[in-house]
């Protein structure tokens, strides 16, 4: 199955090979959710809710990554 | 530069960025929920201690970090020493308890307080860390509490009846989230006999204990809570099913990876609950009633359902991460290359964990976690 492969061409290689790498991830549903949150965030501070506006926005930027707390 | 940047790290984002929201909470429960300066000037008390806390716990679990995480741990990984984390640990107790002298001695002895539990969860001689079910009741009070209550007394020098049920009902939801961080320690911790909850009682008991803090912390709140609505009562029963679900299938033994995405996808709501409770408080304050009021808490219910969602489908992107630190690994102000040093500054064994270079004695640039 291998023979003729280049395999300095990652896409190539057969997908097992990667199990060690993060998955790849749909990038449109993160971003949708972004945005989302970035659009309330700014509505936010801009109606005076300085505080609660960053805090969404941290909420939505750090909600993508990995953190059991 | 490298240094400063590791030392931001040290923060932890994700808990600081928590810690920010428990300290905004305890301003907003205060009435003081839209000043900026006051947050600004309780965030530098809470920021201090957090990096006290980082600075112990990364020192007392430097052993126990190469076994979890790896290559995650600026001092597990030897990109900082033991002595510069004592230098930084000192320094922001220091200034932990300086600036919370300049809000009100109530302030002071809650910052003292927190840095002594802190201090006392990871150093030995007291090494609460290693006491199953006491450090998952510790951990939290430093969390929660400390934040919390400087938020309060940056506003006012007293705390009132509610303002104590409030602090209990937020206390009991993070039990119910820290007892889970356990499943990504569980193989160092089980092999330095760290006795955890889940070490102890197993990933079913966890979950189920968990569940309860949950339940109670939820119910609690809304009985907590001031000027409760409708829609926030909607949103936090929604929260709650939500993270009895997630918990539902953790306890059904996924496996590392699966358990990674539901742990992370809860940790969302608990902070998403956290967010709604603030932003409930503000608007409160700020007189948003009506279809504002409903629009922002729906808003938030359904950024926090859909981030939870795709954390839990998909999983975390991948980590922010400093590369390369450990190519070049600083040792006393000298920049030391090669397949890594130890804490003497002697030359690394090749693939041991720390030591900066792979089974083959190449050069690795590892990763250190936000």
């Amino acid at each position: 199955m291998l023979a003729g492969m280049d395999f300095n061409d990652f896409s190539q290689l057969p997908h097992s090979s990667f199990t060690h790498l993060p998955p790849l991830e749909p990038a449109g549903g993160r971003s949708a959710w972004a945005i989302i949150g970035i659009i309330l965030a700014v509505v936010l501070v801009i109606g005076g809710l300085v505080v609660v506006g960053l805090m969404a926005l941290f909420f939505v930027g750090l909600s993508h990554y990995g953190s059991n707390k | 530069m490298t240094r400063l940047r590791l030392i931001l790290l040290l923060c932890r984002p994700a808990v600081l960025v928590l810690l920010a929201m428990f300290t905004a909470t305890g301003l907003a429960q205060a009435g003081q929920g839209r000043s900026e300066a006051l947050l600004a000037r309780a965030l530098i008390v809470v920021f201090g201690f957090l990096l006290f806390s980082v600075a112990c716990n990364d020192i007392a679990d430097e052993a126990i970090d190469r076994v979890n995480l790896p290559g995650q741990r600026p001092l597990a990984v030897g990109a900082l020493g033991r002595t510069e984390f004592a230098v930084i640990g000192a320094v922001s107790g220091v200034v932990a308890l300086g600036a919370s002298a300049t809000l009100r001695w109530q302030a002071v002895i809650v910052t003292a307080a927190g840095l002594a539990i802190s201090a006392g969860y990871s150093l030995r001689p007291v090494r609460l860390a290693d006491r199953g079910a006491v450090a998952a009741m510790v951990l939290p009070a430093c969390y929660v509490g400390v934040p919390f209550l400087i938020g309060i007394f940056a506003a006012r020098g007293f705390v009132r009846p509610n303002d104590l049920l409030l602090l209990a009902a937020l206390y009991l939801g993070f039990i119910g989230r820290i007892l889970l961080k356990d499943f990504r320690d569980v193989r160092g911790d089980a092999l330095f006999g760290k006795r955890t909850f889940l070490v102890r009682h197993g990933r079913r008991w966890t979950c189920a204990f968990s569940a309860g803090c949950w339940t109670v912390g939820m119910v609690t709140l809304l009985a907590a809570v001031h000027r409760p609505t409708p829609a926030l009562a909607i949103g936090y029963l929604g929260c709650l099913a939500g993270v009895l679900w997630l918990l539902g299938k953790l306890a059904a033994a996924p496996g590392g990876r699966r358990d990674e995405c539901l742990i992370s996808a809860i940790a969302i709501i608990g902070r998403g609950v956290i967010l709604l409770l603030l932003a409930h408080l503000s608007m409160i304050q700020a007189g948003w009633t009506g279809p504002r009021y409903l629009l922002v808490i729906g808003a938030l219910a359904v950024l926090t359902a859909g981030l939870a969602a795709t954390m839990a489908r998909h999983g975390p992107i991948t980590r922010t991460t400093v590369q390369g630190l450990a190519a070049v690994t600083y040792r006393g102000g000298r920049v030391a290359s090669g397949p890594g040093h130890d804490e003497d500054g002697q030359p690394g064994q090749p693939g041991q964990p720390g030591a900066g270079a792979d089974a083959q004695g190449r050069r690795v640039a590892p990763e250190v976690r936000c």
